[in-house]
């Protein structure tokens, strides 16, 4: 028998089968997080194990003109004249947004800047509903 | 366009595919563990509450002496509150208020451990008598 259920059966009901079910979701998950732990090293090996001969590659490529988004801080940055690839692909996570002109990259950060104003006013009109539905209530 | 696809674009053809394949398999695999740790971080707050909920009954509530499995080795349990206990032992944790019940999950628990040995064992020596014929037949040429 498990501590759980143990400690579950000096538990009033609905508060036991509750108590239970909550603890099995947890373990559940846990063992969850084990295997999508594995899952990862595996696919990172993998990648890791092609890294020397596509660093080879990359070592013959360089950019003259490349930028690259920077989402946190709602900007883009020129990072290339004359970067090697291999340099670009170490200080970058390989699934940055990046752009071979200022105009392509200008245009990714405008959407993204109007797709966060958006997000703000989406708040702001959720709040102003509530509060409406709070004077409504109270009215009655 | 992501950095991957730029640099998968100056990759011979045959690195290309295997290459794009790591990588989206690296952002899945990130992907699923970031919602299995998200999922870990809801389930771990539920029971946080349900738990402080119970406090009341388990003070209240003394718990039978108990056997309780730590790693290999059994601890007997005594005049504890189910709180002390659920403080002291994690959950999951296997617990036995019978003797004999907790003797014989104790000695299935090391015949399995020394089973799993035996099987490592086992594949040590066959790796190694592998090797050693590789070695001889090296020595015959």
């Amino acid at each position: 028998m498990k501590l759980y259920e143990k400690l579950a059966a000096s538990l009033p009901q609905p508060m036991r089968d509750q108590y239970v079910s909550t603890v099995e979701t947890l373990l559940r998950t846990r063992r969850e997080v084990f295997a999508a732990q594995a899952a990862y090293k595996a696919a990172d090996t993998a990648y890791v194990n092609l890294l020397p001969d596509v660093g080879m590659c990359l070592q013959l490529v360089t950019y003259d003109e490349l930028w690259v988004f920077i989402p946190d801080e709602s900007r883009y940055q020129e990072v290339a004249l004359g970067r090697h690839a291999i340099d670009i692909m170490g200080s970058y996570s390989t699934d940055r947004d990046v752009f071979e002109t200022e105009a392509e990259a200008c245009e990714a950060l405008i959407a993204h800047q109007i797709a966060e104003e958006s997000k703000t006013i989406a708040a702001a009109q959720n709040r102003i509903d509530s509060l409406k539905a709070d004077l409504e209530r109270l009215r009655k | 366009m992501k950095l991957y696809e730029l640099l998968a674009g100056v990759l011979p053809s045959d690195q290309r595919e295997t290459y794009t394949q790591a990588v989206k398999a690296v952002l899945a695999a990130e992907a699923e563990l970031t919602e299995a740790h998200n999922k870990l971080y809801d389930a771990r707050r539920v029971l946080g509450s349900e738990e402080s909920r119970a406090q009341d009954d388990w003070e209240h509530t003394p718990a039978p002496p108990l056997w309780v499995v730590i790693g290999t080795s059994m601890e007997r349990r005594c005049n504890l509150s189910m709180r002390e206990l659920h403080r002291a032992v994690q959950s999951d944790t296997e617990v036995f208020t019978d003797d004999t019940e907790a003797q014989m999950y104790h000695i299935r628990g090391r015949i399995k451990q020394a089973q799993d040995q035996v099987h490592r064992t086992t594949a040590n020596i066959t790796s190694l008598e592998q090797r050693l014929v590789e070695l001889e037949k090296g020595l015959c040429k």
